[in-house]
């Protein structure tokens, strides 16, 4: 990096720099301070022709209206957020090792038909994810798993995008270290556990966040695979508060909720944020 | 019995691979392999609901050719989506690479300004936020339609500022969708070693020149991921139209043995693009490995 570092002059290159950053972070940043300033209208703004982009008066009333609201109804709003929490952290847990313990033969073990398995995957990722639908709900109810935690979390377990990170991350760690612990006497399982997976911690956590988040924000496998309503999950939970498409009038409640929704993402960020950067700066991208 | 303790090296080697990989495989052949069949075997078939479940009868490719004949929403929407496709990629591509050669540099707050930079990935992929924003208008009405142009019409004329604001929001589109584009460019270019700049420079080259001569040719791998990211990203998007389509043809209108004929059909339009870009690239990525 010293190539890039600037002379002592009077610093443009530097200036513009933060210049750009700046709008460009402020650019991105915009999406967020809407939703919070929406969050926070009263009723008599939410509806402002023109709308506003910043809220004059700011009032918690959307929260309170949101936990009024999910009162009312049989089930209480913490059970949703225990069930998306339950789901989304099993998928998280048992998809890292899954896709772990894939990834390290891919990687490491010359075996037949590895690049073959290794193709499949990257068509898998390519294929939409709508159309295998009603073949899997069919096969979940098959197997008498509707209305069980089971439903949402199985299907996505064997995450493509998580194996192929993972096997590409490790194609970059020498094989000399796996052989000097099999040297020493390591079995193949010891060898997953204390030389693999710590080497391959900035790949999961890469994986964690990624998959935690489409795994928070989906609502379709409550939708498909559950018909009780204390099963239902969070962003779900949240779809039916709206009332569906074309609904206007709850949209301070909705805000709240949203906002409300994106909280645990951000700390899922902030916790694995230095080695998701790290990932990418190391990454086995490099092929 | 006694057979197994005689496995050779290699056999066990494979075995210990096989048992490893068997549970993704397991999972992977019942929750993707299995429905990928069936949804194949579904849209060569007529589905009809009857006392025992769905019955099929087959009837060929009639929904394959009913998609580009006498279906007149399929064929528009998929050359709409390949239009989006075409001009976003390659702004997602100059966006995210002059994104990347800021963000490696070092200053101050490098990675405060990372992390705004990937927080879109977070908050876009939620639906929620998606469906907010659905409410106002079919595109993103941030920047064009809000308080923000009473408040700069003093500054800069109207006409020009509206036309500025329309392209702003088309641009944090594009940005949005640039966030993992945007690490793995900087991943890339951190695998450089500050080694070749330096000898460039001593050869007296200047930074535009050592940009084309290094960091571009170098970097030829990360573009190509990022080509293939975008476009997967692009096609597979849940707000994307021909998405949007399948999804009311196959569960609004129940009319599934079609949905799943569409869903093939954009597959294999997505693998043919696929193909076209594998292509463009082989060479430069080959000249690459030569220098590498």
């Amino acid at each position: 990096m010293t190539g890039l570092v600037k002379g002592k002059k009077v610093d443009w290159g530097g200036f513009f720099l933060y210049l750009f950053l700046t709008l460009f972070g402020l650019l991105m940043l915009a999406p967020l301070v809407y939703m919070v300033s929406t969050a926070f209208k009263p009723i008599s703004e939410l509806f402002l022709f023109p709308p506003r982009f910043f809220v004059m008066n700011p009032t918690f009333l959307n929260f309170r209206d949101l936990l009024l609201i999910t009162g009312t109804t049989s089930v209480p709003f913490s059970r949703f957020i225990f069930n998306s929490l339950l789901i989304s952290s099993c998928i998280v847990g048992f998809g890292i090792i899954v896709s772990a313990m894939a990834a390290y033969p891919l990687a490491k073990h010359n075996m037949p038909f590895r690049s073959a398995i290794f193709n499949m995957v990257v068509l898998a990722i390519m294929f939409s994810p709508l159309v295998v639908q009603i073949p899997q709900y069919l096969l979940i109810s098959k197997i008498g798993l509707i209305n069980t935690y089971w439903a949402m979390i199985l299907p996505y377990l064997a995450a493509p995008v998580g194996m192929f990170l993972m096997t590409q991350f490790l194609r970059q760690i020498p094989d000399a270290l796996l052989e000097a612990a099999r040297i020493d006497g390591a079995s193949e399982w010891k060898v997953f556990w204390v030389v693999v997976i710590p080497m391959l911690k900035p790949a999961i956590a890469t994986f964690a966040l990624f998959s935690f988040i489409s795994a928070w924000n989906d609502p379709y496998p409550a939708m498909v695979y559950t018909t009780d309503q204390d099963m239902k999950s969070l962003p779900l939970a949240i779809q039916t508060l709206s009332g569906g498409y074309g609904v206007v009038a709850r949209v301070g409640t909705l805000a709240a909720a949203s906002l409300l929704m994106i909280v645990p993402t951000i700390i899922v960020f902030i916790v694995t944020q230095r080695l998701v950067l790290q990932t990418m700066a190391h990454s086995g991208l490099k092929e | 019995m006694g057979k197994k303790f005689r496995l050779s090296m290699r056999s066990r080697h494979i075995l210990e691979g096989y048992s490893f990989i068997s549970i993704w495989i397991a999972g992977f052949l019942m929750f993707m392999l299995v429905p990928l069949s069936m949804s194949l075997y579904y849209s060569l078939n007529n589905l009809e609901v009857s006392k025992d479940g769905l019955k099929a009868v087959y009837t060929g490719l009639t929904h394959y050719r009913a998609a580009f004949t006498t279906d007149i929403d399929f064929v528009p929407r998929l050359q709409s989506t390949l239009t989006t496709m075409l001009t976003q990629v390659p702004l997602i591509l100059i966006f995210a690479m002059l994104s990347a050669l800021l963000l490696n540099r070092n200053f101050r707050g490098r990675i405060l300004f990372r992390g705004i930079f990937f927080l879109p990935v977070i908050i876009a992929s939620g639906a929620i936020l998606r469906e907010l924003l659905e409410q106002g208008a079919t595109k993103l009405p941030i920047f064009a339609q809000y308080d923000l142009f009473e408040k700069l019409n003093g500054l800069i004329p109207g006409d020009f500022l509206e036309n500025l604001l329309i392209y702003a929001d088309s641009l944090t589109l594009v940005m949005w969708d640039s966030g993992v584009q945007i690490l793995i460019f900087i991943a890339g270019l951190q695998t450089i070693s500050p080694a070749l700049y330096e000898a460039a420079r001593c050869d007296g080259a200047t930074k535009w020149e050592s940009f084309w001569k290094i960091t571009f040719p170098m970097i030829m791998p990360m573009v190509f991921v990022n080509t293939l990211f975008s476009i997967v990203n692009s096609f597979t998007k849940t707000d994307n139209k021909i998405m949007d389509y399948i999804n009311n043809t196959a569960f609004r209108a129940n009319d599934y043995a079609y949905g799943s004929a569409l869903g093939w059909i954009y597959f294999i339009v997505i693998s043919i693009v696929l193909a076209i870009v594998f292509f463009i690239f082989r060479r430069s990525l080959s000249a690459t490995e030569g220098r590498g």
